[in-house]
């Protein structure tokens, strides 16, 4: 071979790799922008792809996870990059309008930037709309929209942080258009449009009428929840005027609840200071009392009702309880009992039932070491509940319990959970017929012992 | 109709002895599996993207063929003289179009159905290993495969309409801009209906829509964007005009094959 050959040869072949080295480096910083402005408009792109726009739709969506994966952390320094990202997600969208998971792909991924989030609500938004849209191709909603909506509304409750109260509920509202909405998105949009209008009882109404049509006992048990809760945020809304009042007229807080009911002119206060917010409510309707519960302990998928309390009805605690003010960690507060003996359910019984289990493997006998028992069970135990009553126990009758909660007979300790891994370095299980100097002195004592009566 | 069958048999045979017809099909193959390994780069879109590419692979390579083998199948008897044979020994003209696209449209199919019973078995063998894809996007797979079989009657048609009075290059470029061309139909329309709202504008749009009734409407028979969304939507919610596009297609073929016939009876060879 003539060396020229040779020598042309090489030339050629430098050229060439130059050539590829340029073109690899313009393309590894500005790839997508040429990919973008390669035709004018992704409408236009659509009409290009003669047919073939869903696998465009899908093969940009497949550039777009790569753009992300490179250059996210840069979208809050350099915006042009989350420009060239976000249209990415228009052209995709604008090839497949239906692209489902490009939705859910681009919601999820503009929120990296700050100035994301707002884009991420609207983006979802749009998608959920044209995922809704109906023709004669489309008869129905398409059913998964609503987690396009459901996304939406995330955005706006928590990276937004609620900064437009309405979002959040109106994009819950639209996903309940969706046939496959399942029911956790009706009453996230109830809480939803609660803090759009905390007007109770259009949430009341529609937690209850679902509750009671769906035949569903977890359901219904989660809509009897959101029921009370909200049906207690009323009665805190009342119970703080009439203590306010209270407080004006004697310069003291109450310390039982008698100082309120028994008072006509606290009691005239709160009702004027409650009708006076009920009546800025929703669209300025008529001004009106707290809710109560028709049946606060209802049976097992019975009917949850509610009324609307009228004069001289008071609170009634929806879960089934009373409204006392006890004095907890020497302040008084307002607190129904109905949730504490539930709560006070739910710390015993397995408690309880460990000790069955506990007399069944001992011969019958009750264990006196508990801390053992409590270890060989895996049982821990509080040491107070929810208000700060110690947990007890009758080894008479070998199970646990709490002392019944009065004003007169206020918690001693700190309410459960509180100071809870200061105390557990105090408790002291040992049964009271081996007292020890510190079981006597400190109140977080397991007590009653038949033998310590004895 | 005896030497119909006798030509499309002959024409199929010559055609899958082409290197081209097997360059094609290596390249379709290659297609459907890299879906394979696209659809990891895809997140929760894996499904789908195995479903256009392989949708959008049959469509576009059973253009293909059309437009490199298709094109050439006339011009070629008549380069190579054989023609003269065929003709004096009784077949009429129509029947030799005819016979050629029957042979044509065989080919193509056969490529279609290799390629359709691949991509069901990559997509079966993606609903065993990771459950996302149910039994409904089998039957809208199918579906939409069968409305290319439709697509691809008249896309065939073309290209013999074509090849019956043209030379093979500019018939493949006229058969493949046909295609783009009816892919455009709505869009088309949107734009008739946009000209309609302005004023003075009604011999433009009589004149444009035409031109619009005379494209075949390949739009009507694209069922891939839909064999992919309807499979959350359920069976009775879906709604697609399976006869319209039925009607259309072999309506429309058979008009472009007698215009075929057309051409190719006043040709001098």
């Amino acid at each position: 071979m003539k060396p020229k050959v040779i020598l042309t040869g090489i030339v050629l072949l430098v050229l060439y790799l130059v050539g590829q080295k340029l073109a690899w480096d313009s393309q590894r910083f500005d790839y997508v922008t040429n990919y973008m402005y390669e035709y004018t408009s992704p409408k236009m792109r659509s009409v290009l792809a003669a047919g073939h726009d869903a696998l465009l739709a899908d093969l940009t969506m497949v550039r777009g996870i790569q753009f992300y994966g490179m250059n996210y952390p840069l979208f809050n320094k350099q915006p042009r990059m989350y420009d060239q990202f976000y249209q990415l997600a228009e052209t995709t969208i604008g090839m497949d309008p239906r692209h489902f998971e490009a939705y859910r792909f681009w919601g999820f991924a503009l929120t990296s930037a700050d100035m994301g989030k707002v884009d991420a609500y609207r983006f979802l938004m749009a998608g959920a709309n044209r995922l809704s849209a109906t023709d004669e191709v489309f008869t129905i909603i398409q059913p998964n929209m609503w987690e396009v909506a459901k996304d939406a509304a995330y955005i706006a409750e928590y990276e937004l942080q609620k900064a437009t109260s309405e979002w959040g509920c109106d994009a819950y509202a639209f996903a309940m258009k969706a046939r496959d909405c399942p029911e956790f998105v009706h009453r996230l949009k109830v809480l939803a449009c609660l803090d759009v209008d905390p007007d109770p009882v259009p949430a009341l109404e529609e937690l209850s009428v679902r509750a009671n049509q769906s035949g569903n006992v977890a359901i219904w048990q989660l809509n009897l929840d959101h029921i009370r809760r909200i049906i207690s945020e009323e009665h805190k809304r009342f119970w703080g005027a009439a203590q306010t009042a209270y407080i004006d007229i004697n310069g003291a807080s109450p310390t039982s609840i008698e100082q309120l009911t028994r008072n006509v002119g606290i009691l005239r206060k709160a009702v004027q200071e409650y009708q006076t917010v009920s009546s800025q409510w929703g669209a300025g309707g008529p001004a009106r009392l707290f809710p109560n519960m028709v049946n606060p302990l209802p049976e097992e998928k019975g009917m949850l009702e509610y009324r609307i309390a009228q004069i001289p009805e008071l609170p009634e605690d929806p879960y089934g309880g009373e409204y006392l003010i006890l004095e907890i960690e020497g302040k008084p507060q307002l607190v129904g009992t109905g949730i504490a003996e539930i709560e006070r359910e739910v710390m015993i019984n397995p408690l309880n039932s460990a000790l069955e289990e506990s007399k069944k493997d001992n011969n019958g006998e009750c264990p006196t070491d508990l801390e053992a028992f409590s270890q060989e069970y895996g049982a821990p135990l509080p040491i107070a509940d929810g208000f700060g009553y110690p947990l007890l126990m009758d080894y008479e009758k070998c199970e646990f319990y709490f002392e019944p909660i009065s004003e007169e007979n206020p918690p001693l300790l700190p309410p459960y959970g509180q100071e809870e891994a200061e105390a557990q370095t105090e408790i002291d299980l040992t049964p009271m017929d081996e007292p020890s100097e510190s079981t006597t002195a400190d109140p977080l004592i397991l007590e009653t012992t038949p033998e310590s009566d004895g | 109709m005896l030497e119909i069958i006798t030509i499309g048999f002959n024409t199929f045979r010559e055609a899958i002895r082409s290197k081209v017809l097997y360059l094609i099909l290596f390249f379709m193959v290659l297609m459907i599996i890299s879906s394979l390994f696209l659809e990891t780069l895809a997140l929760d879109g894996g499904d789908r993207l195995i479903k256009n590419l392989g949708l959008s692979t049959i469509s576009f390579f059973g253009l293909l063929v059309a437009m490199f083998i298709g094109v050439s199948l006339i011009p070629q008897e008549v380069e190579s003289k054989t023609i003269y044979t065929i003709v004096s020994q009784g077949v009429l003209r129509w029947q030799f179009v005819l016979g050629k696209f029957l042979g044509l449209i065989m080919t193509v199919y056969v490529n279609i159905a290799l390629m359709t019973v691949m991509l069901l078995g990559i997509l079966a063998y993606y609903a065993a290993t990771t459950e996302m894809i149910e039994f409904t996007a089998f039957y809208w797979m199918v579906l939409a495969i069968g409305m290319e079989l439709l697509e691809m009657l008249i896309v065939v048609a073309i290209a013999i309409l074509f090849s019956s009075f043209s030379t093979p290059i500019l018939s493949a470029v006229m058969t493949g801009c046909v295609y783009i061309i009816g892919h455009m139909t709505n869009d088309f329309w949107d734009y008739i209906r946009l000209q309609g709202e302005k004023e003075g504008t009604e011999a433009y749009c009589a004149f444009l829509k035409v031109i619009y009734y005379l494209c075949p409407h390949l739009d009507m028979l694209n069922l891939k964007k839909q064999a992919v969304h309807y499979e959350v939507l359920g069976m009775a919610s879906a709604s697609f005009p399976f006869f319209e596009g039925t009607f259309h297609a072999v309506t429309y073929t058979a008009a472009i094959l007698f215009l075929a016939c057309l051409a190719f009876s006043k040709r001098d060879f």
